[in-house]
Order: structure tokens, then sequence, then C-alpha cells
């Protein structure tokens, strides 16, 4: 069994998005700014609403920080959320050295929000992880692994083991979900680890699951790198 | 790649069906080389036997040898039980004799860190130059009854359609000897230890083609290769029933705190999806292992077909009904002219006890076990039931009639079951009375005589079906 430890890197969301990029994966409309002035002129570009997220290697779980705020549906809203980003940061005692912008993204709706990771297993490889996402991950564990390379329908097989799979398949008059493209997005992303074996770690989370035709779409992502 | 030239349909075969061993380290003494030598010709071992020690001319009444070397006629198998310091000298002598493959039971390789890895290595290595392999080091043996293997007392001699392939030779004992007394039979067991040359992936590819064998049975720790060890298992499990016992399943590698992802994809849960991906059975435990083997062996699988259950003990049947729905086995709906035949033998009233069937103990034993006999009828001729469980706990019935007696009475009475459409599952419990033991062994054993599966409590039974239905 290998213990030495491993020297890792952690991409940051700009960086994981353009390895993501690469690859055809599908992302919602974004821009890295580093001040104000530049977020206002990136979200008059986009379409409202907005989504700000702050970009820091000391913080993992951003939402937790109040580093997250979503649903912004002017100008000002975004200005005020600018302000609200870096005061919340400062609260927990991030110092403003260390944050190195904030991202402005288009808030994508859809009928779930899904993880889709990687985990590199030192005897297997590349693990898929495919999982009921965002916050709450940790909380319920509704994942399903699949130990790469996988087949179309090996995927397909993990969607359907999740327990919070009638979530995409019409439960209670819900909307059905884009399930090809979540397997689509899924086999991209294991063709991505098992190319690159310098991915240690992927986090998709979330992924926003549209309804039937109309795809999935990562809106944030984290890569974890072999140094 | 080098391995891809290395012998390994040739090496296993020498490994289990040799024509000729030398036990390197045989002796006249009490120690693991006199007994490997001793249980081989207890066995029924017909090929040459070499005992190799420099320090004696005859052992257990056969020509001994100084070294591998002086052997006069060809070795396929050599049977290494020398001190570890030793060991790799004698892998040298077994490649220049030409011997296909060696077992090496000399343990303290890895234990011996870096210097023992080094040593390990260099066996590998020669071994190789001489298209020679290596199974252990660290191990205890092979048992194989068609062709006499043996590395216990205790073992069975009838060959049956298992394999086992077990990391641990403490776990190797177990499955040999309490699998006898269960009435498991093997093709063959193998105590594998550390894998340095043939590996969990070269075990799965010769067994997956080996005609001796329907079903595999694996204890592992640790794997080398994974990728390798991945699709030898998904070939293996497409064609035979694999069921793997797991060892270090909680020990998980450095956990991640840097991603969702990490956090939740420990050891456990990628072992658990490997099960899944490739149709293998995970059990977690000796018992269970057991149990599912002696179930794989022993019931047919019958598609769309039921369960039914008649037994004393009112409460053991409330109990069974409740763990049927916890491992996902289906009670039979029994159709109406069953139900009124149950009725008319006076078991069931009323539209109750019909199944599962509560008969005390006076009831069964009742007329040489004849109402017992017509229950079990009537049941096996519905047309739902695939599976009928009986359980007789014995200590009850003994205070009707001479238990002996009465139980092999209520055995004959098995006899008008159409066994090509219903499977029997026994269960014969009792209180761990050694004199009741005795019957209920030799109960056991005529059950078994008719091919007929049989455990301790009914929960066992009962997982035992669920392996096979569910699977």
């Amino acid at each position: 069994m290998e213990t030495a430890e491993m020297q890792t890197i952690i991409l940051n969301e700009i960086e994981s998005r353009q390895l993501l990029e690469d690859q055809n994966i599908n992302l919602n409309k974004y821009a890295f700014t580093r001040t104000k002035e530049e977020a206002v002129n990136q979200a008059r570009t986009m379409q409202f609403p907005l989504v700000m997220k702050v970009v820091s290697p000391v913080i993992v779980h951003k939402s937790d920080f109040g580093g997250v705020q979503v649903g912004l549906k002017t100008v000002e809203e975004v200005e005020q959320a600018y302000d609200r980003i870096y005061e919340n940061a400062a609260r927990k005692g991030v110092l403003r050295n260390e944050i190195e912008g904030v991202v402005v993204q288009e808030m994508i709706e859809g009928v779930q929000e899904i993880l889709v990771g990687i985990k590199r297993d030192p005897i297997f490889g590349p693990v898929l992880v495919i999982g009921i996402g965002g916050i709450f991950v940790e909380l319920f564990k509704d994942v399903q692994l699949g130990i790469c390379p996988l087949t179309e329908e090996d995927v397909s097989k993990m969607i359907e083991g999740l327990k919070g799979f009638p979530l995409l398949n019409g439960f209670r008059g819900r909307k059905q979900a884009d399930v090809n493209a979540l397997i689509s997005l899924s086999q991209k992303v294991s063709a991505m680890a098992m190319e690159n074996e310098q991915i240690v770690e992927m986090d998709l989370n979330p992924v926003i699951l549209k309804e039937n035709g109309y795809g999935a779409v990562a809106v944030d992502a984290r890569i974890v790198l072999k140094q | 790649m080098e391995s891809a030239t290395l012998p390994l349909q040739d090496s296993l075969k020498a490994a289990f069906k040799p024509n000729s061993i030398a036990i390197i380290g045989a002796s006249n003494g009490p120690r693991l080389g006199g007994a490997e030598m001793r249980l081989l010709i207890h066995s029924g071992f017909k090929g040459e036997i070499y005992p190799i020690n420099p320090k004696e001319s005859i052992i257990q009444g056969k020509q001994a040898y100084p070294s591998i070397l002086d052997v006069p006629g060809p070795v396929d198998r050599a049977s290494i039980i020398v001190p570890a310091s030793k060991v790799l000298q004698v892998v040298k002598e077994c490649g220049e004799k030409g011997v296909k493959v060696v077992q090496i039971y000399s343990a303290g390789f890895g234990e011996m860190g870096q210097k023992g890895e080094q040593i390990e290595r260099e066996m590998v290595e020669i071994a190789h130059h001489y298209q020679m392999r290596i199974i252990g080091p660290n191990c205890i043996g092979t048992y194989c009854p068609s062709s006499g293997l043996n590395f216990t007392k205790g073992a069975s001699k009838e060959t049956g359609n298992i394999a086992f392939v077990s990391q641990s030779g403490g776990i190797a004992f177990d499955m040999v000897t309490r699998g006898h007394i269960m009435g498991i039979h093997y093709s063959k067991v193998i105590s594998v230890g550390n894998c340095i040359d043939l590996d969990h992936s070269d075990y799965l590819e010769y067994l997956a083609d080996d005609e001796e064998t329907e079903i595999i049975g694996f204890y592992i720790e640790s794997v080398r290769n994974g990728r390798k060890f991945v699709k030898a298992l998904q070939k293996a499990a497409s064609k035979k029933t694999v069921v793997i016992l797991k060892g270090g399943r909680t020990a998980s590698g450095s956990q991640s705190v840097a991603s969702h992802t990490g956090s939740v994809a420990g050891d456990f849960q990628i072992w658990n999806a490997l099960f899944k991906q490739t149709g293998a059975i995970p059990v977690t435990s000796i018992e269970e292992m057991l149990i599912t083997l002696l179930s794989q062996q022993k019931i047919k699988r019958f598609v769309d077909k039921k369960i039914a259950i008649v037994g004393n003990g009112g409460g053991a049947t409330v109990l069974a009904t409740d763990y049927c729905e916890e491992v996902n086995i289906e009670l039979a709906q029994l159709q109406p002219k069953s139900a009124e035949k149950l009725t008319s033998l006076g078991v069931a009233e009323n539209g109750r006890n019909i199944n599962p069937i509560d008969m005390p103990a006076g009831q069964l034993a009742a007329e040489e076990g004849k109402l017992f006999g017509e229950v079990v009828k009537t049941l096996c001729e519905d047309e739902e039931v695939g599976y009928l469980l009986f359980h007789f706990n014995l200590i009850p019935i003994m205070n009707y009639m001479d238990l002996e007696n009465i139980v092999q009475k209520m055995i004959e009475k098995l006899k008008v079951v159409d066994r090509t459409k219903t499977n029997l599952i026994g269960v014969l419990r009792y209180n761990g009375d050694p004199e009741v033991e005795n019957i209920r062994f030799k109960a056991a054993k005529l059950l078994e005589s008719q091919g007929i599966p049989v455990f301790s409590t009914i929960e066992q039974g009962l997982d035992g079906i669920s392996s096979v239905v569910n699977h």
C-alpha cells in the first residue's frame, strides 16, 4: 500500500474551467474579474440573473463563507454583491490579498443539481462519482461509483442506481431531466481522467441538469492535480 | 510486456494436478514439512513424491534427495518449506531443474522491509528466467481432492464445483474444514499468500476456464494491479459465479478534504462499485462466505418461483416471515387448491397458517412424519413454489419420540419431492447439547447425501436462498 504523501495542487475555478473547456464540457458563461468595475462591465455582457463567487485558494466551501451570491438581477445588485463577498470573507478572517478575485457568471435553472466527480484510486485508477449534488452532497451521500473505463450502459446504471433518481425521472410532476446529457458529460469527464494521469480528483459540483433535450451545464469546478 | 510470454495455464495445471511433487524441507518430524508429506501420502496422491532434505536419506518411507537437482525424474511442482534465508537459493535450483511451479510456504519476506522486498524481486526474476511461476510466499498449500493434494486433516475427499483462492492461510483452513462439515465440496482450494508473482488476476483467469469449477470464492486483502484485476474479474464473473470476501474494507486511504468527491469515495465504496460493476457477489464474513458457497452449489435458481416455509416454532415462523422481507425474498401465495388441501389435512384453518406453516413438534412427529410428508408434498406440487425451507427445532421433537429415528423418518418423506421443480433447504436447530449434536450431524449428513443443503438457523437458510434468488 502506498502511503507516501503525494504533492498536489488545487486548481481554482478559472483554471479548472479551462481544462474542462478543452474537453468540450458544457459550462455556463462566466468571467473572472479583479475589480468591481470589471465585474460590472462583464455583468453587462451577460444575461441576468447572475451569480458571483469568490476565488481564493484558502476557501474550499465557498458558500459556507458567504462567498456565493445568487439571483443578481441588476447591475446595482452586482455592485452590492461584490462588496458583500469581500465583507463576508473578511469577517471569516480571510485577508484581502488571499482573494484572487470574483467570478461573475450566468445563473442556470434546471431540474436538478448533480455532482460529477473523479477520484484516482491508487489501485484501480480513476473512479467516476455521480451523485445528487449541491451543498448537501456530504450529508446525504447519495452517490454511485464506477471504476473507469465505463461504458454508456455502466454510467446509465449508475444514474438509475441513485436513491434520488426519481428526481430526474418526473417524480411528482417534476420535469423529466436530460439524463442522456448527464451520461455524455460523465463520459467526457472519465475520458479526461483516463488520459490525464495528473488528475487526482475532480469536482463538477453542481452540474445543472436541465429539462430533457436542453442539456447539462457545469457551473462550478475544482480539479486537483499531482505535482 | 514480459508477463504476456510467461506460462499460466501449464503452471497452474502443474500446481493443482502435478505428475510429480518435490517437497523441499520434508522431514519425518512433526513440523510443516513432515505434515505436508504425510497429508499428501494419506490423501492418495498418485504421482511421484520426492522429499528433499540434505540431512535424511529416507523420509516417510521414500528415498530423500539432498537437493532438487539430485532428483532423477522431472518435477512439475515444488513445495518450498525452508527458512526464508534459504528460499532464494532453492528457487534458483528449482528453476534449473525445470520445475513448472513452486509454492513457497515460508514467510518472513515482507516483514523484512526493504531487504525482504529486494529478495522477493530477485526470486521473481530468477523464476521468470526459467519460465517458472511462483505461488506465495507465506502460504499453507493446495487442496485438490481429484488429484490428492491436501493441506489439512478434516478435508473432504469428494470433489465439488467450487474453487477457493485465499490470501490468508487461516481462512483457507476454515473453508476446507468447516466446508466439509457443512457439506461444501471443492474442486480446489489454494492459499496464495503475498502474490509476488502469480496474483489474483492470474488465478481468476485460470479458474474462469477451469472445467472442474463453476463457482469461484476469493478472500482478498490487497490487489497489486487494479486494472488487470477488474478485467479478469469481469471475464470470470460473466462465465461463472464469483463470491468475494474482502478483508480491510474500512481501511481508508488518505481521505481528501479538497473535494466533495474525495470525501464520498472511500475504499469501501470503491470495492462495492467494483462488485456491482462486475456482478461478483460480495460477502462480509467467513460465515456468509460458507453459506453463500453452499447455497450457490446446492440451490438451483428457478426464475419467478417463490418460497414456502414449514417447521416447528410459532415465534420462529413469525421471525422467518419478517426476515424474508429483509433479505428480499417473497413467500409464495399458494393456489386455492393447495390451501384447501392444507385445511383438509388439518394444518391450516380459516385461511390462516398457509405459508409459512407452523407445525408444532407433536404434529411434525405424528405417525412417523406422515402428516409432515403430506404437507411437504402439497407445498411442492404448488406451481408457485420453487424453494421449500423446512426447519426442525430438534429439542421439542425429542420430547415426543426417539429423535434419531423420527428425524430419519421425516427425511424419508422428502423423497416425494420432484427436485427438478423444487429446491429443498433444510434447517436443523438445537441448543448445543453434545448428545443432540451427534444426532443432528447424522441427520445433516443424510440430507447432504440427497443433495439438500443444511443450515443451523432459519436466517442462514434464508440468506442462502436470497443469495441465489437475488444474484
